[in-house]
């Protein structure tokens, strides 16, 4: 489980979601979303997932996801919720960190990161996870900055 | 194209064997670098044209795997990549062991 996070980071984090939230009224307020999405999407995919980091919601693993929901399915004792923790120990999946990252990249990029993720945790031994996942999140940001230059670049040669 | 270290790796790894496709840990495996360091220089070199991948036609569950992304080198990627590669600045074989230790990033 991760620790929480100092309070000096905390701020930071505060500080950067709050810059994300103006940055979205900005551009609703302003109504040019159209004319100004490149700019708005990049400003807001950094301040989301650095403040996000900061804050250390991106901290943890897709392990714990799967344990997650074992618990679930003592609780419930279900036998169609355990079968679902089984097949999430099978086939680890990105956890919701992840795919909150993945949502600032662009269409291109996101699908594939994700089963990239996936397809890693399967072949990599489960004490590798967090080490992996660390890896993927630090490249987060250039996937970020490469997955809408393509886009813009695809879009412009269109 | 901005040819770093990494990028040279992993473009050696795929210029060994052109006609072969790999897939993610085989490429991790051949380079030594990291999932996550040549998901982004693929993605990159795909956007060049120099790379292709499909993903595998797989029924996950019957497999019991994800479906795999498979790599292999373009016509142009292949010629260009080869090109590029015997001009390029090559690091010792130290360096580039410190490097895939490291797994860091492109």
């Amino acid at each position: 489980m991760a620790s929480s996070p100092p309070p000096k980071r905390t701020a930071l984090g505060l500080l950067l979601f709050l810059a994300f939230l103006v940055a979205s009224a900005a551009a609703v307020v302003d109504g040019a979303l159209g004319e100004t999405d490149k700019i708005f999407s990049f400003v807001a995919s950094f301040s989301l997932l650095t403040s996000l980091a900061s804050l250390g919601w991106v901290g943890s693993t897709a392990r714990r996801g799967g344990a997650s929901s074992t618990r679930r399915s003592r609780k419930s004792g279900h036998q169609e919720l355990q079968h679902r923790s089984d097949a999430v120990a099978a086939h680890p999946q990105p956890g919701w960190q992840m795919r909150t990252i993945a949502v600032c990249m662009a269409p291109v990029a996101r699908r594939r990161w994700l089963d990239d993720i996936a397809e890693t945790l399967h072949d990599y031994d489960v004490a590798d996870h967090a080490d992996l996942l660390r890896d993927f999140r630090t490249n987060a940001f250039v996937v970020i900055l490469r997955s809408w230059t393509i886009d813009y670049t695809r879009s412009g040669a269109s | 194209m901005k040819m770093t270290l990494q990028t040279q790796m992993v473009l050696d790894a795929l210029l060994r064997n052109p006609a072969r496709e790999m897939y993610g840990r085989e490429l991790a495996q051949e380079t030594g670098l990291t999932p996550g360091t040549t998901h982004l220089i693929l993605l990159r070199l795909e956007a060049e044209d120099w790379v292709t991948s499909y993903k595998e036609d797989i029924d996950p569950s019957a497999e019991k795997r994800p479906a795999r992304r498979y790599y292999r080198l373009t016509a142009t990627g292949t010629t260009q990549g080869s090109a590029t590669l015997a001009t390029a600045r090559r690091p010792s074989a130290r360096a580039l062991r410190g490097l895939a230790g490291e797994g860091g990033a492109a």
